[in-house]
């Protein structure tokens, strides 16, 4: 009897029929109404209402309905997570069974009922099952642990079943060993609790090596995949474990082959570059990866995208097999892509003339794709192998000759690289060219057509006419295609500006005024402001020699191709991209995270583009210094307009005080605004307008550097240091500030004589604070009578401390050609406030409960404090920081808890009582009282503000 | 490893689902199967193998029309999960006799219980036909029930080995005690314009499908003259047969093998590769068994042209090729394409979106040709017109032919020390691989 009738029946009340056979005493009836419930099943229909009666089901010494039972059980058990209790009765019984089998299928399926509740209950049947006679229910039990863990990590490691499964690792039967080496990796893999559980020792890695031999083809996988984790202390060991694995390549089975492939590259980098057993292994290493391409088309695939990474870092061992990689007519598309990769990767000037036979064949066949990558191959030779490029040039042109457009668009755009890679020679076939452009549709073909005539523009015939043609659909073009447009242009006009003003002007003009694109339109005001300024410097940065394009345009970043080598035989080698850009959350925690370009194909848009983008840009980074005196801004303008592009200047932190930064924002948006270009040539004013989204990106960008409106940290109004007549003429009169976590001096130096002064200096006497000037005072030199003149020195501590009275007090001398000057000025404490002065609450509390009443000082402000937020921001804004804040007693009077430190290490705890009539009591301790005094004025000083 | 198997059908229908780590959303198969679509439409071919779809990933393979797919979201071993759904496909053909969609709903619950033990936790753990048979208990279901033979016949239908094995003692008493192998070889030749064969090698495999009952020993001779790789070929000189490279199943005996060519294996039930060789062909096919000469010229009108394809079998006469299909690219401005009228079991047909012709012959022996004399008119003629045409491949098969010249010498079965004779079938065959002319 079959079981396809289980599919058909759709009967109404089918689920009330097979609730009555599955009720019914009858076996027969009740296997078959379970096998139409799991036909149900699989195609997706809901048959968990039956649930409680298929676990009546399970108490049945037939294996096949056991069986059936079981696999409903899997399905269902986590939406009914009450009724699987109901089940666990049975596992705990069958898990007792005489009949290994029954043991073996209790535990396993216990294991995958993934309801949290029953986990508790597997704990003692699967500490049994580890330890069974039996070892088809140990490796049953090892793969168990693995899927516990998955449930519940942190019951696995509580209840030791890590280290039951380690002790499997020295079972005698290699199926069971095999079975917790791929449980522990996964395990390990992960939880970063278990992590080191995945490194093995030397002689968990000889015992692995003894049980390769003999277990199963998946267990020889899990066994290499491990020791490809392994890093051998010495090269002896390297080379016996290779000795060991390489038998393995001439497995039947790809996976081993391909896993001991794996090891075998790890432990290469580990042996001696020149030695001769390095060489035997690498002749080794060919047939079995040559055997890998005459099995089935999708291991193949697999297969090449692993060879596609050997090669790169070990051209070597394949370099002979070109042959091989020759596409068969029916190899599935995907097969024959990565065939073509391979070839162009291992190609040679020994074997490049049977390559280019190659491609030249396939460049005539029927798919698309491949016909585009073979003609893109055919460039590539040249490009690699210089003595091929003339016959590859002439099978292209060939193929251009062949008129199908989609091979004369890829070959415009191969021989654009070419052009680069050979400047000056192989522009006898432009003429060629130029016959077909009619035909080129793709914006990849038309952008390296266009750069082709603006690179060789002076020598090709009515370049003139052809460029303006293109220009007439600028507005259509692919931005891509505008920009090079743009370029080939502006080149054009540099070689022959006599006869192409017209031309540039209508491609400035579009490029700047009719477009949205910000690229765009910031190269065309480049462009503009190069020419107009300054033509000579323009012919420097525009056709400026461009450097040598690589012979592989397409190779893997060395750091991502080491990555990607340790990932040999995973998805990750397929898809050539890091494990952590597909694999959700499990990442191996050995793994190096590596910050590259995520995707290989993206590189290669960026190789493939034109060049002239990236020679323009980085020629102007350090752009000609602004002649205009009337556009003070443009200059930083193009500065910043570039600095756009770079993320980390968004990333960086916003800088806080100071205004430097906000000054530079102003003079770009002022910059923006007030935009006047100058027409090329002088002929006649072009005026751009403000261009919108210009604006709005400047706009943006401000507001994301620019810090939040906070209040300035307390500032001294100046006072009158020196005067006049101490100083026979010089008036200095300054202050203390704090910015940006630094200590100034702020001062004004005013010439009261009738001479003019000249050579200032500044020197400090000894101070409570060791302060001295971090740089030479500059003053304007020579200072003209009753020329006054602002100046800041900025000042570190480091000088040589001595304790004044009061301990604010420095002494000053200033020099100047008149004479020396000596004078005496207080430094308020608040600009000795730093910045990391907050205090942890816990830090606070004690110390404050330790320091005796005794460093208490008290005193009562002699003005009201109304506004509490404003108290505390004020506070804050001059490093006095809020640890806590308490509202208390009937009359809510307010407590809030500072610290603050100062330059000198000095801590000062303070509470500030709040009535709730603004009367305020600040208390003070400390431990150093003799600071109290001007701590006490510096909090008055900023609380009175 | 694996969170999910399934294998849908042609038309992505669900034939078996299972669920292995319950930590993939259960419309996987919708996804995969309307991405394929997708694929397939837009590209004309099935996808890689690989696949991501935001983050889950599908390795899947296809077998006689049936998606066998793995679902996954760890960073597993491709190679591991394709053979794993390959020997998926190789069991199921073994248990349910063929693979179809019908033999699988048949025996749905028979697949169930080997994917329960074929994978864990979606770790692979045992994919040999014959130890599994002692963990099912379901029995297969034969599809179409072969016509019995009689232990006269010389002959049986290619169908004949189509039959699910025996699992239980109680259908081993049924089973007819037989063994069928298979010595398959597949050709890739490339001819060049001018008739010189640039490529030729020979894949070959020796497959046998047992339904011996699991404990028979095959024993099993071949040519004496037998050289393998280029090393004993210095060793040994040229023999009448070359093989380059030559690998066997794991389980095969190869104690005598150096010394006169002899191996033996125990046979387990169900089909498996005794041995894998590949041939380096320049030598031994020569000639090569098909030939095919193509002419191209301009039409008795404009734009029209006329393509004259002969086909010359050159194997001795008592060979013949069979089920013979060439396909010839035609241009791509082609608007129509007519033939000459043909011989009786030639036929022709146009495949206009591929822009191919396709000339089918049911039979050609060896020593005759055939001739095909097409006449194409076509929208437009350039230079490069004529050379759109550029290669015609041919696919054909050889029956009871070997062109690398292997031979089974003998084949005899023991039963614990004892020779016994069950039916034996020998059949060798050639298949063409990749078989092109350039024009």
């Amino acid at each position: 009897m079959s079981d396809a009738k289980y599919f058909t029946t759709t009967k109404k009340g089918e689920l009330a029929e097979l609730r009555a056979d599955l009720q019914g005493d009858k076996r027969d009836k009740k296997k078959d109404a379970i096998k139409k419930i799991i036909a149900n099943m699989t195609v997706g229909k809901d048959v968990s209402s039956l649930f409680p009666d298929i676990v009546n089901c399970m108490q049945t010494d037939n294996l096949e309905l056991k069986k059936l039972v079981y696999l409903y059980l899997m399905n269902y058990a986590k939406s009914q997570p009450d009724l699987a209790i109901l089940a666990v009765n049975t596992f705990s019984k069958d898990c007792e069974d005489p009949n290994p089998l029954i043991r073996a299928l209790a535990v396993r399926t216990m294991g995958c009922i993934r309801v949290d509740k029953i986990t508790e209950y597997l704990c003692d049947p699967l500490r049994k099952c580890l330890k069974d006679e039996d070892p088809y229910v140990r490796k049953t039990a090892a793969v168990c642990v693995a899927k516990l863990h998955d449930i519940n990590s942190q019951l696995v490691e509580e209840q030791g079943f890590l280290d039951l499964l380690r002790e499997l690792l020295s079972d005698s039967v290699p199926m069971v060993v095999a079975n917790a080496v791929a449980s522990l990796a996964e395990i390990s893999e992960t939880s970063p609790a278990a992590a080191d559980l995945g490194e093995l020792d030397t002689p968990a890695i000889n015992k692995l090596l003894t049980a390769l031999n003999e277990c199963t083809e998946w267990g020889q996988v899990f066994i290499l995949d491990s020791i490809s984790n392994y890093h051998p202390s010495e090269e002896r060991e390297a080379q016996s474990i290779c000795e060991r694995v390489t038998p393995r390549l001439s497995h039947a089975n790809a996976a081993v082959v391909l896993s001991a492939v794996k090891v075998l590259m790890q432990m290469m980098d580990i042996l001696p570059q020149d030695s001769g057993y390095l060489q035997g292994l690498t002749r080794k290493l060919a047939p079995p990866l040559v055997t890998l391409l005459s099995t089935e088309a999708e291991i193949q695939y697999v297969a090449l995208r692993n060879i596609n990474l050997i090669v790169q870092k070990r051209p070597e061992i394949l370099r002979d097999e070109i042959k091989v990689f020759f596409v068969k007519y029916n190899d599935p598309i995907y097969v024959k892509l990565e065939k073509l990769d391979v070839m162009i990767r291992l190609c040679t000037s020994q074997n490049i003339s049977s390559i280019l036979s190659e491609l030249k064949e396939y460049a005539t066949e029927v798919d698309v794709d491949f016909v585009r990558k073979s003609v893109r191959a055919i460039g590539r030779c040249a490009i690699k192998v210089e003595s091929s490029a003339d016959k590859c040039v002439s099978t292209l042109v060939d193929l251009i000759q062949t008129k199908v457009t989609y091979v004369v668009q890829e070959a415009i755009v191969v021989i654009k690289d070419i052009f680069r890679k050979y400047p000056n020679q192989y522009e006898g076939i432009i003429s060629t060219l130029c016959q077909n452009l009619d035909s080129l549709d793709e914006p990849d073909a038309r952008a390296s057509m266009i750069w082709i005539l603006g690179e060789y523009c002076d020598r090709i015939d009515e370049v003139e006419e052809i460029l303006g043609s293109f220009l007439e659909g600028f507005q259509d073009e692919n931005p891509q295609v505008q920009l090079q447009l743009l370029t080939a242009v502006v080149k054009l006009f540099l070689k022959k500006p006599t006869t192409t003003q017209e031309l540039v002007q209508m491609v400035l003009t579009k490029a700047t005024q009719d477009t949205d694109n910000p690229d765009l339109r910031d190269r065309g005001y480049i462009y503009w402001r190069l020419l107009s300024t300054d033509p000579a410097a323009a012919k420097e940065v525009v056709l400026a020699e461009k450097p040598v394009i690589s012979e592989e345009t397409d190779l893997l970043e060395p750091s991502l191709l080491d990555e990607l080598l340790c990932h040999i035989s995973t998805l990750a080698s397929v898809y050539h991209k890091p494990p952590s850009a597909f694999v959700e959350g499990k990442i191996p925690v050995r793994k190096i995270t590596l910050d590259k370009r995520p995707q290989q194909s993206e590189s290669e848009t960026t190789e493939d583009q034109p060049p002239e983008q990236l020679s323009a840009v980085s020629s102007d980074t350090q752009p000609t210094p602004p002649q205009d005196p009337q556009d003070p801004g443009t200059g930083d303008l193009l500065g910043d307009l570039l600095s756009l592009d770079l993320p980390s200047y968004n990333a960086a932190p916003p800088t806080i005080g100071g205004g430097g930064g906000l000054a530079e924002f102003d003079m770009l948006s002022g910059g923006i605004g007030g935009l006047q270009l100058g027409g090329p040539l002088g002929g006649g004013m072009v005026t751009a307008p403000p261009p919108a989204s210009m604006a709005g990106l400047g706009m943006d960008f401000f507001s994301l550097s620019a810090p939040a409106p906070q209040p300035n940290n307390l500032v001294a109004p100046k006072t009158v240091w020196l005067n006049s007549t101490q100083g026979k003429g010089l008036e200095i009169s300054g202050t203390f500030a704090r910015r940006n976590g630094k200590v100034f001096l702020d001062a004004t130096f005013t010439n009261k004589a009738l001479g003019p002064m000249s050579d200032f200096a500044i020197q400090f006497n000894k101070n409570s604070f060791g302060l001295a000037p971090a740089a030479q005072l500059y003053v304007q030199s020579p200072l003209f009578p009753n020329q006054p003149f602002n100046t800041s020195l900025e000042l570190v501590t480091g000088g040589v401390v001595m304790l004044m009275n009061p301990l604010d007090l420095l002494q000053v001398a200033v020099k100047n050609n008149v004479g020396v000057f000596y004078f005496s000025c207080n430094i308020p404490a608040y600009t000795l406030f730093v910045e990391d002065g907050k205090m942890d609450r816990k830090v606070f509390l004690s110390s404050w409960k330790e320091l005796p009443s005794s460093n208490e000082v008290q005193k009562t402000l002699s003005y009201p404090l109304a506004d509490l937020d404003s108290v505390k921001t004020k506070l804050e804004a001059n490093n006095v920081f809020i640890i806590a804040e308490r509202t208390v007693g009937e009359d809510m009077q307010v407590l809030l808890y500072v610290s603050t430190k100062l330059i000198n290490g000095l801590t000062v705890l303070g509470e500030l009582k709040i009535l709730r009539n603004g009367q305020t009591t600040l208390s003070l301790k400390t431990n150093a009282m003799n600071v109290v005094p001007l701590v006490q004025s510096s909090l008055d000083a900023i609380l009175s503000q | 490893m694996f969170s999910q198997l399934f294998v849908l059908s042609s038309r992505g229908d669900i034939l078996v689902f299972r669920d292995y780590r319950g930590d993939v959303d259960k419309d996987t198969p919708d996804i995969f199967f309307k991405y394929i679509k997708k694929w397939k439409e837009e590209n004309g071919a099935y996808p890689p193998p690989a696949i991501n779809q935001d983050k889950t990933h599908f390795l899947y393979v296809r077998r006689n029309n049936l998606y066998f797919v793995g679902v996954t979201k760890f960073n597993v071993a491709p190679a591991c999960a394709l053979e794993v759904l390959g020997r998926v496909a190789q069991l199921c053909k073994d248990y349910c006799g063929v693979l179809n969609e019908e033999s699988l709903r048949l025996n749905f619950i028979l697949v169930y219980e080997l994917l329960d033990e074929v994978l864990d936790f979606g770790y692979p753990q045992q994919t040999n036909t014959e130890i599994l048979k002692s963990y099912v208990s379901n029995q297969p279901v034969g599809v179409v029930v072969g016509s019995d033979s009689s232990g006269t016949k010389r002959t049986l239908p290619s169908t004949a080995a189509n039959k699910p094995i025996a699992v239980s003692l109680d259908s081993m008493k049924d089973q007819k005690y037989e063994i069928f192998v298979d010595l398959l070889e597949r050709l890739t030749v490339l001819v060049a314009s001018n008739g010189h064969t640039l490529r030729s090698h020979i894949d070959g495999s020796l497959v046998m499908r047992s339904f011996l009952g699991g404990n028979a020993e095959v024993h099993l001779g071949l040519n004496t003259d037998l050289v393998i790789g280029r090393e004993e070929r210095m060793v040994r000189g040229t023999g009448s047969v070359v093989l380059e490279d030559c690998s066997f199943h794991e389980k095969a005996n190869l104690t005598d093998f150096d010394r006169d060519r002899n191996l033996s294996i125990g046979a387990q039930d169900g089909e498996f590769t005794v041995m894998k060789y590949r041939v380096a062909a320049s030598d031994i096919l020569n000639p090569i068994p098909f030939r095919i000469f193509t002419n191209i010229e301009d039409g008795q009108f404009p734009r029209s042209l006329r393509i004259t394809v002969r086909i010359k079998c050159e194997m001795p006469v008592k060979s013949s090729g069979t089920n013979i299909v060439v396909r010839i690219p035609v241009p791509k401005t082609t608007i129509s394409v007519s033939s000459e009228p043909l011989g009786a079991g030639s036929s022709t047909e146009y495949r206009e979106p591929d822009k191919m012709y396709i000339w089918k012959l049911k039979k050609l022996e060896g020593g005759n040709e055939e001739q095909l004399v097409m006449k194409l008119n076509l929208s437009e003629v350039t230079k490069a017109t004529k050379k759109e045409v550029n290669s015609v491949s041919m696919e054909f098969e050889i029956p009871m032919y070997i062109c690398s010249g292997l031979q089974i010498r003998f084949l005899r079965i023991f039963e614990k020390g004892r020779p016994v004779s069950p039916y034996r079938w020998v059949r060798y065959i050639t298949h063409s691989d990749s078989y092109v002319f350039r024009v």
